[in-house]
């Protein structure tokens, strides 16, 4: 099967420090991969060299078997689309200003907005719900507002890859279900979507996979179930959980204290 | 357990103050500036009516077209010396608003100025150098101020924002480029002092003042060309420098490399307003405040903020200088002072209002 995006014994090192180190990974088309770990082990980092925010000291990361390294960056961005983990807007924008900057990466020089950016624009907008925050300026919204614009704007790349740092951050808990869905229904379009979590309860119900980082190193993959046993739950993250299934016989992550 | 009734989330909270349409702002400023500089033509130790003055405007350009019923004289104050001056204000102050702008996009810093990043001391110094080495007048003098002033602003700026970038706050970045500046005008006063005699003196003591005295349309060919080109360039790479604002890992995510982008960007901040600073001089405030004023107007997307600062820019410069010759019948106030007179206290109020978001 065809991997959207490879990562090959990616190690980064920053300021001589090893921050991510000898990580391999493989997302798929059609699958949600949740990347868990606690604070500062290296999941903002890997990401941010997959939309070439940051060059790998070691290894190569593919984006549809191409290296980053070599791909222009307008054809990345065709493919991958990503959102930050504190998206950013301090200018005098509007909501819909923000959304059309996706459709840069497919714009030649000087070219105006034709019929299609136009379409993609209003589907992004649409898919995260801001249909009556198109005209608002930016700066006026919530953080959660924000992060939906964000994805937004990602989502009108209409890119084969989404990569999402704390899509859930600042929202509240009827938009993280929202996102998280909106995650799911893309993947179950063909998308690969790459997200990290720091909520473990919402990675079991939504991830098919998961990853988990511990100090920059790859410590286990694979279906929620399986990799979240009670000994790694106490190990990397320091509580007490367990994977139990609920009434309807879904697994459910019981959190029951510090470990 | 007590509980209330719930109500629907707000949408239209903070609903955004409606904009007006760019054309309508851009074909307002430009009657503006059409109608104030017809003013500052007419206006003067001799006052011309304003049909006179576009009729000998009119003749300059299609001659033979209306009948010549002035004298000589009046011709020569409205062709040579007070057109020139007009359009040489207008040139700097659409260079001027353009380049802080770009700078500011570029930078992500809404304090960020030709004037304040240090552009101008250091294209000045690099005038003075040019002048005293005697390659800055005459013929070469087209050529090598120009350069020399965009080369000396470019230095300058490399300086102040590889000292001020390294923290990452307004601050440093301010402080970087005072530093910079007062080193810029030191060595500026050292070469005066040491080396500069009868014309080269003349020449920089002239051009410290900062206005528009010199205007000759000579003068004005070079920044002309340059603040065009540069305009046309930069509005046509504005979708790409609004990626900016979103801060680098967004605009890689988008699609475009961040450095090269600043770094095209501040090399035309470095042109344009190093092109103004070879013929009028350190002016301040207008690249730091006429885009903060358009940004009101039009929002921050550069594709309509660029054209609206520029014709802004040139509106506030030409009135500047119009104040500055008319405060006071004894001699004429350089517009640089007007602009620091008026730009230094919006300045201040824009601290006061703003300042904490900034640091």
């Amino acid at each position: 099967m065809d991997m959207r995006v490879e990562l090959r014994s990616v190690g980064v090192e920053l300021g001589g420090c090893a921050v991510v180190d000898g990580v391999d990974l493989e997302v798929r088309p059609g699958e949600v991969v949740g990347l868990v770990g606690p604070n500062g082990s290296g999941k903002t980092t890997l990401l941010r060299t997959l939309y070439r925010a940051l060059a790998p000291t070691t290894g190569t990361v593919l984006v549809e078997g191409h290296p980053v390294a070599s791909l222009p960056r307008r054809r990345l961005a065709q493919r991958l689309g990503a959102t930050v983990q504190e998206p950013e807007q301090r200018a005098a924008l509007r909501v819909i200003d923000v959304v059309e900057q996706g459709r840069v990466c497919h714009q030649g020089w000087l070219e105006p907005l034709r019929a299609e950016d136009r379409v993609a624009v209003a589907a992004a907008i649409a898919a995260t719900g801001l249909d009556e925050f198109r005209e608002r300026d930016v700066r006026t919204l919530s953080g959660g507002e924000r992060q939906r614009v964000a994805i937004a704007r990602a989502l009108a790349q209409q890119p084969r890859i989404l990569v999402l740092d704390e899509p859930t951050n600042h929202l509240d808990l009827r938009h993280q279900l929202a996102i998280l869905d909106l995650t799911a229904r893309l993947a179950a379009d063909g998308l690969a979507v790459l997200l990290t979590l720091h909520d473990l309860r919402l990675a079991v119900r939504y991830c098919d996979r998961l990853a988990v980082l511990s100090a920059g190193r790859l410590v286990a993959a694979g279906e929620p179930t399986e990799v979240l046993d009670t000994e790694l739950l106490a190990e990397v993250f320091g509580v007490r959980a367990e994977i139990r299934p609920n009434a309807d016989g879904e697994p459910v992550l019981d959190v029951l204290g510090l470990a | 357990m007590t509980r209330a009734a719930v109500r629907p989330p707000a949408t239209a909270r903070g609903q955004d103050r409606r904009r007006l349409p760019l054309p309508v702002v851009l074909s307002g400023l430009s009657v503006a500036l059409v109608v104030v500089a017809s003013v500052a033509v007419s206006v003067g130790s001799v006052w011309l009516p304003l049909d006179q003055v576009w009729k000998i405007i009119v003749d300059h350009v299609f001659p033979g077209v209306v009948q010549r019923d002035w004298t000589p004289v009046r011709a020569a104050i409205v062709w040579d010396s007070r057109l020139p001056r007009v359009v040489m204000a207008a040139v700097v102050g659409a260079a001027l608003a353009l380049s802080g702008a770009v700078a500011q996009a570029v930078t992500r810093n809404p304090l960020a100025d030709p004037y304040l990043l240090g552009v101008s001391s250091g294209g000045g110094l690099a005038l003075v150098v040019v002048t005293v080495l005697g390659i800055g007048s005459g013929l070469l003098g087209y050529v090598t101020t120009p350069v020399a002033a965009f080369l000396g602003g470019l230095a300058a700026l490399l300086v102040v924002l590889t000292i001020g970038s390294r923290s990452g706050s307004v601050t440093t970045l301010l402080l970087a480029g005072i530093a910079v500046a007062q080193i810029c005008s030191a060595l500026t006063s050292l070469i005066i002092f040491l080396h500069s005699r009868g014309e080269a003196a003349k020449q920089i003591l002239h051009w410290l003042a900062g206005g528009m005295g010199d205007a000759r349309w000579d003068v004005l060919a070079v920044p002309s060309v340059v603040l065009l080109v540069t305009g046309a360039l930069a509005l046509g790479a504005a979708r790409w420098l609004n990626l900016l604002h979103a801060g680098d890992d967004t605009a890689a995510a988008l699609g475009i490399s961040p450095a090269r982008v600043r770094w095209y960007g501040l090399v035309g901040v470095s042109l344009v307003a190093g092109a103004s600073v070879a013929v009028a001089g350190g002016i301040g405030f207008v690249g730091l405040l006429v885009p903060h004023a358009a940004a009101f107007l039009v929002g921050s997307d550069l594709r309509r903020l660029l054209p609206t600062a520029a014709l802004l820019g040139a509106v506030f410069l030409v009135l500047a200088d119009l104040l500055g010759r008319i405060w006071s019948s004894a001699g004429e106030l350089p517009a640089g002072v007007v602009t620091a007179l008026v730009g230094g206290p919006a300045f201040a109020i824009l601290l006061a209002r703003q300042g904490r978001k900034w640091t």
